[in-house]
């Protein structure tokens, strides 16, 4: 699905030389979205928000937030080998489907954080 | 047994959340809405990325809909028969008392400051001021309570077009039951702090019917009496500025049958500063050329080419075929590596011109605009939220 540019009209001729009411409503409406692809029944709708990369201050405060769970050893091991796997899935996606939107691939891997 | 169910839940809560908020999505509430259940956690072990995850999980059989979704078509947008107030929200079919007429899914705001509007410098004596000159116009579009400083703002269609009316409410707000809409009744009983770190939106409310509604019914909401009192005080306050007068808006100029000014014209009858002209340069692109030049139809052919709109001055027009062609040069801005051009659109329709208001001139601009939140009755409203 993608979304279209909003009508900008404002409605009963509203103006701001008599009318209290101007100002006090957004003018814009009729915000239309378009399938892209045909949707079945009972699908959920997605829009592409673009893709962003997670940058280095985020990735330390993810290695800061791993090493603050008291997890043991196991379980983190576990979730950083399936956040990796993500992240090449992720970054796989992206290549292949550039429109498409993903989540975005650490700038650093594990062990660098 | 699989081997995740030997995760404890508050562990697989904490990965969960450590998860989203770690995505490039640390500040989507929108995608925080999407509650941690069992079977993402599971597609996760089962060698799934998100994305694929996500795609499963949207898809929602006809009967599971029917047992926990709720009806987003029973609204649509038009023209409200009060005319101060600019659009509103219109029954789409018979609408029963007591059946819900529309979802409203909120997004929390904890501090209702984070709506007001400040000068920090004055222009003249360049002294930095701090005051207070008024509130942004999502205030009128979310949903407040005197006694707090928690705003709850509506992210669903139409809903945020309903209309305050007290004489003819036909519909009332109420809490959504947790099997029908993504909210968390237990929030209710959560301090206003607990809104500030949560960025997660979970909370619902929804239109229910107080009488039956028939088609093409307009919906009325009663806002509540302080927000009926405070807008009777600024319509009594409420003086035109008389420099006013002669303001011309871009969708007044965009409906008007007035030629396009050229740019020698202009120089008697200048466009007003509060709008621009502008011009899509893909214009042709877009179109069915063989066919405007034939019969002078514009008809968009290919409206995936995207179009570029750029600031644009009239240097002629004549008529062909019995409607006024338009030649213009557009100003191409300078965009990373390629330096600013300047391109010329010969004999375009009217449809290939269009005016845009400049930032900050618009009605929702006005100092003197009406800024104030609905009000979310004091019987279902939280005593835990009340910290005014």
């Amino acid at each position: 699905m993608e979304e279209g540019f909003p009508i900008n009209t404002i409605p009963n001729g509203l103006h701001r030389s008599r009318d209290p009411g101007a100002g006090a409503f957004s003018t814009y409406h009729n915000r239309e979205s378009f399938a892209t692809v045909p949707i079945q029944k009972g699908e959920e709708l997605y829009v592409d928000y673009g893709y962003v990369t997670l940058v280095g201050p985020q990735c330390a405060r993810f290695a800061r937030l791993v090493a603050a769970m008291e997890l043991n050893v196991y379980l983190i091991l576990v979730f950083l080998s399936l956040l990796q796997r993500e992240m090449v899935y992720r970054s796989a996606y992206a290549r292949a489907y550039p429109s498409v939107g993903t989540l975005g691939a650490c700038d650093k891997s594990i062990s660098e954080i | 047994m699989k081997h995740y169910d030997k995760v404890p839940s508050e562990i697989f809560d904490d990965l969960w959340m450590t998860f989203i908020q770690q995505s490039e999505y640390t500040d989507s509430r929108i995608l925080g809405a999407f509650l941690s259940t069992r079977s993402e956690w599971e597609g996760l072990w089962a060698n799934m990325t998100l994305k694929e995850i996500r795609i499963q999980d949207g898809i929602r059989t006809t009967e599971w809909l029917q047992e926990h979704g709720t009806c987003a078509d029973n609204m649509k947008e038009g023209v409200s028969t009060i005319r101060q107030a600019g659009r509103g929200a219109f029954a789409t079919r018979k609408l029963l008392k007591d059946s819900v007429v529309a979802p409203l899914p909120l997004v929390h705001v904890s501090d209702n400051k984070i709506f007001e509007m400040y000068d920090f410098e004055d222009l003249n004596t360049h002294k930095t001021q701090h005051v207070l000159n008024g509130y942004q116009l999502m205030l009128n579009y979310c949903f407040g309570n005197p006694k707090s400083t928690l705003l709850l703002c509506p992210y669903g269609p139409v809903a945020h077009l309903v209309n305050h009316n007290q004489t003819q409410a036909n519909v009332k707000l109420r809490w959504v039951d947790s099997a029908k809409g993504n909210h968390e009744p237990g929030l209710l009983q959560k301090p206003i702090e607990h809104f500030a770190r949560d960025k997660t939106a979970k909370l619902a409310m929804e239109l229910v019917a107080t009488r039956d509604i028939q088609p093409e019914e307009e919906i009325f909401l009663d806002y509540g009496d302080e927000w009926e009192a405070a807008w009777q005080r600024h319509v009594q306050q409420w003086k035109p500025f008389q420099t006013f007068a002669e303001y011309t808006s871009s969708h007044q100029f965009n409906n008007s049958t007035e030629k396009l000014r050229t740019v020698f014209y202009q120089m008697y009858r200048p466009y007003p500063n509060n709008v621009e002209l502008q011009c899509d340069l893909r214009f042709f692109r877009r179109i069915d050329f063989p066919l405007f030049q034939q019969e002078g139809l514009v008809v968009i052919k290919d409206r995936w080419y995207g179009n570029v709109w750029v600031n644009c001055d009239v240097l002629r027009y004549r008529e062909v075929n019995g409607t006024l062609r338009y030649t213009a040069v557009g100003y191409a801005p300078a965009d990373g590596d390629r330096p600013a051009t300047q391109e010329k659109l010969t004999d375009a329709p009217i449809e290939a011109f269009r005016f845009i208001d400049n930032a900050y001139t618009t009605d929702m601009f006005l100092p003197n605009a009406f800024r104030r939140s609905p009000m979310i009755p004091d019987d279902i409203f939280p005593e835990y939220w009340m910290n005014l």
